[in-house]
C-alpha cells in the first residue's frame, strides 16, 4: 500500500563543515539535503544527501560529482558521517567502550584510548581502576587525538595520588531539562568562589543554586547546603558570591576511599533572582537529524535541506 | 455408520470473540502522587514564577537601654520559574477499520490515549526531579558498587536531612494496634521508586510491609509497597533509572524522597487536557475516509523547594 507523502519543514543553512543538528516537528521518512554552491560546478564533491526511514544511524545515499558534469551515486555506510535520527528525550546511554587503557593524573586527565569519541560528547567513565574517585561521573570530551586519546578538560586529577589504568566508558545523552545539576570537579578557597564542573553546564549569571558537598571525603563540608548566586559563568565554572576563604580546601578523595563508598559533590539549579527570567525549568527535547561531515558541505556552502512525512496528516 | 462430523458440515463461523478488549498493563503513576497542579490564567504568558521569602534572622540579643533602634535586616527571596510547554499526539483511522472491526475501535484508542496522557505526564515529572534534584548515594551496603545497595542507615540518612531541614511529613502516623504481625508505622516522607527496589526493601531492616500496617486500608494507593523508618515506599515498573551510571557501569535507582509541597506541576488555562476527535470529512479529507483521536495539553514541573526532596541513589544487591 502507498501513502502521501507530505513536506514537513524545510530550510536552508550556510555550511561550517562541522556536523550539526536540524530540529524537526516529527521522525522524517525521507530527508535530503542539497548543495545550492556547488551544484553543477564540477566540484568533486558530494552535492546531494538523501536518508530513507530505516537506513542505518550514520548512513547516506549520496549523490557525487566527479569532477565533470557526471553524476556517481555513492554510499556512506552504517555508523558513517551520514544522517543519524535523534530524539533528544532519549536516555540510553551508548554503548560500552572498553578499549581505554589508562587517564593520566594531570591537569587537565588524558584518557588513553584507541576509540575516541568526538569532542563535546558526554561520556561516562566506569571501571576507572586506580582512579574510581570518578567512576560513575560524567565528563565532556574537551579534545581529541584520533585512535590515540580525548581530554576530560574539565578535570583536574593532578592531586590524584595515581593514574587510572582502565577506563571504560560510554558516550550519554544530555538531560533534556534545563538546567540540571552536575557534578562537582572543584572548588576554590576564596572570596568569590569558582566552582568547576564536569559537564559544561547551562547556568547563567543571576542563577540560584545550591552547592551540595555531602561527603567529608571531599573536604569543603563547610559549603554543603549553601545556595550561592551564580556572578560570572565560564564553560565549565561558575563563580558563586560565596566566600570560601575559610573553608577547608575542597580535594576528591583517594581511590580506596571512593570505592568504599562516596556521595558525590553536586551543583543543582534553586531559581534564580527576582530581575531576571532566563533559567525557567524547561524540557529542552526535541527531534532533529544530525548531519554528520559527510553531508554537511565544505566551509561556507549554501545547503537547502527538506523532510518529508509519509504521515497521513503532515 | 454414516455420521456428521466437523468435516462433513464444519462451522459457517469457526471463532467467536470476546467482544471487551482484554487489559492493557498500565504503571502505576507516583512522581504525580504528590504534586499539586497550579494554572496559569489564561493572557498571563506561559512562565509560572513562584518566590519564596527567605527566613528573617532571630534577634537574641536585647534591644539597647537607650532604645536604640537594633539593626535591621534584609528580606530576600528566590523566585523558582517553570516553562510551560505544549504536548501532543493523536492516532490516524481510517473510516474502513471503524465499520469492519467487531470491537470498538474508537473507544479502545480513546482509552489508550488516556493512559498515555497520564503516563507522559508522570515521565516529565519523573525527567525533571532526576534532572534537578540533589542526591545522596547510598554507601552503606556491601555490594562494592558506588553507590551501593539500599540498607537501613542510608534511609535514616535521609530522613534526618529532610528533618534537618524542616521538611513536613506526608503522612501521619498510624498507632499501634492489638492485631498479630502488624506494627505501628512513623509519620513519614514518601519515597517513589522503581519495582526493582522491592526485592531491595525487603532485605532492608525494619521494613514493614503495607500489609502489616495497622490499619493496611490506610494506604492510599496500590503503589505502597512497605514503610521503611520514617519512609513509606511507593514503586512503578516507570520508576526513575539511570543507565550505566554506578563506578562498576551498573544502573543507579533513583529514590526520590520527598516531603509535602517539595514539588508541583503547572498547567496554562485552557490548554489543560483535551482528547480531540476529528470525524471523517476533517482537514484534508474530502472523500470522508478517515477520522483521528488525540489530545494535547499543556505542562510543566519544578522542584519548589530543594532542601525538602532528595534523590537516594542506589544500586542492586
Amino acid at each position: 500500500m502507498s501513502t502521501p507523502q507530505g513536506l514537513i519543514a524545510s530550510g536552508s543553512f550556510t555550511s561550517t563543515a562541522a556536523a550539526r543538528a536540524i530540529e524537526l516537528p516529527k521522525r522524517p521518512d525521507y530527508f535530503v539535503i542539497m548543495n545550492r554552491s556547488l551544484w553543477s560546478t564540477a566540484p568533486t564533491a558530494v552535492v546531494r544527501s538523501e536518508w530513507w526511514y530505516g537506513m542505518a544511524d550514520g548512513a547516506a545515499h549520496t549523490l557525487t560529482e566527479g569532477g565533470g558534469s557526471a553524476l556517481t551515486a555513492t554510499t556512506i555506510a552504517a555508523a558513517g558521517l551520514g544522517f543519524t535520527f535523534v530524539d533528544y528525550s532519549a536516555q540510553t546511554p551508548g554503548a560500552l567502550v572498553a578499549t581505554g587503557t589508562a587517564i593520566t593524573a594531570a591537569n587537565p586527565a588524558v584518557v588513553s584510548d584507541a576509540t575516541s569519541p568526538a569532542v563535546g560528547n558526554i561520556v561516562r567513565m566506569i571501571n576507572t581502576t586506580g582512579m574510581l574517585q570518578i567512576a560513575g561521573l560524567d565528563f565532556t570530551v574537551t579534545a581529541t587525538t584520533p585512535g590515540v586519546d580525548f581530554t576530560l578538560g574539565y578535570l583536574n586529577s593532578a592531586a590524584f595520588a595515581a593514574a587510572a589504568t582502565n577506563a571504560d566508558y560510554r558516550v550519554i545523552p544530555a538531560q533534556y531539562y534545563s538546567p540540571s545539576k552536575r557534578w562537582i570537579t572543584g572548588i576554590t578557597q576564596a572570596a568569590a568562589a569558582v566552582v568547576t564542573m564536569s559537564v559544561a553546564h547551562q547556568y547563567v549569571v543571576g542563577d540560584k543554586v545550591r552547592i551540595h558537598v555531602p561527603d567529608a571525603n571531599f573536604g569543603m563540608t563547610q559549603i554543603d547546603g549553601m545556595l550561592a548566586t551564580v556572578t560570572a559563568v565560564g564553560a565549565s565554572t561558575i563563580t558563586t558570591d560565596i566566600n570560601s576563604t575559610a573553608f577547608t580546601a575542597f580535594a576528591y578523595p583517594t581511590s580506596a576511599i571512593a570505592a568504599a563508598g562516596v556521595s558525590y559533590p553536586h551543583v543543582a539549579p534553586v531559581g534564580e533572582v527576582a530581575t531576571k527570567l532566563t533559567s525557567a525549568i524547561n524540557n529542552t527535547a526535541y527531534f532533529a537529524m544530525y548531519l554528520n561531515t559527510g553531508v554537511v558541505g565544505a566551509n561556507g556552502n549554501i545547503m537547502d535541506w527538506m523532510a518529508f512525512s509519509r504521515d497521513f496528516t503532515s | 455408520m454414516a455420521i456428521v462430523t466437523r468435516t462433513t458440515l464444519p462451522p459457517m463461523v469457526e471463532q467467536d470473540i470476546m467482544r471487551k478488549l482484554l487489559s492493557t498493563p498500565e504503571a502505576f503513576r507516583i512522581f504525580s502522587m504528590f504534586a499539586p497542579k497550579f494554572t496559569i490564567p489564561q493572557q498571563s504568558g506561559y512562565i509560572y514564577r513562584k518566590r519564596r521569602y527567605n527566613r528573617i534572622e532571630t534577634v537574641p540579643v536585647p534591644v539597647d537601654p537607650a532604645m536604640m533602634n537594633p539593626p535591621a535586616q534584609l528580606q530576600t527571596s528566590v523566585d523558582i520559574d517553570v516553562q510551560t510547554r505544549f504536548y501532543a499526539t493523536y492516532v490516524p483511522i481510517s473510516y474502513q477499520v471503524s465499520l469492519i472491526n467487531q470491537e470498538d475501535v474508537r473507544n479502545g484508542i480513546t482509552a489508550r490515549l488516556t493512559q498515555c496522557l497520564a503516563e507522559t505526564e508522570d515521565q516529565l515529572i519523573r525527567d525533571m526531579l532526576e534532572a534537578t534534584a540533589g542526591m545522596v548515594n547510598c554507601t552503606g551496603g556491601t555490594n562494592g558498587d558506588v553507590p551501593t545497595e539500599i540498607v537501613r542507615s542510608d534511609v535514616d540518612g535521609i530522613v534526618q536531612t529532610l528533618q534537618n531541614n524542616n521538611g513536613e511529613f506526608i503522612y501521619a502516623l498510624q498507632g499501634g494496634e492489638n492485631k498479630f504481625a502488624t506494627a505501628p508505622i512513623r509519620d513519614s516522607y514518601a519515597m517513589l521508586s522503581h519495582t526493582n527496589m522491592i526485592s531491595q526493601f525487603e532485605n532492608v531492616a525494619g521494613a514493614i510491609n503495607k500489609a502489616q500496617y495497622p490499619n493496611p486500608n490506610a494506604s492510599n494507593s496500590s503503589a505502597e509497597w512497605c514503610s521503611i523508618g520514617n519512609i513509606r515506599c511507593f514503586t512503578s515498573s516507570r520508576g526513575s533509572v539511570t543507565a550505566n551510571a554506578s563506578a562498576l557501569g551498573n544502573d543507579v535507582y533513583n529514590n526520590i524522597v520527598v516531603a509535602q509541597e517539595s514539588y508541583s506541576c503547572v498547567s496554562l488555562e485552557g490548554g489543560d487536557l483535551r482528547v480531540i476527535y476529528n470525524p471523517p470529512g476533517s482537514g484534508d479529507d474530502p472523500a470522508h475516509l478517515r477520522h483521528s483521536l488525540g489530545f494535547r495539553f499543556t505542562f510543566g514541573s519544578v522542584i519548589d523547594n530543594d532542601q525538602w526532596l532528595i534523590n537516594l541513589r542506589a544500586t542492586l544487591a
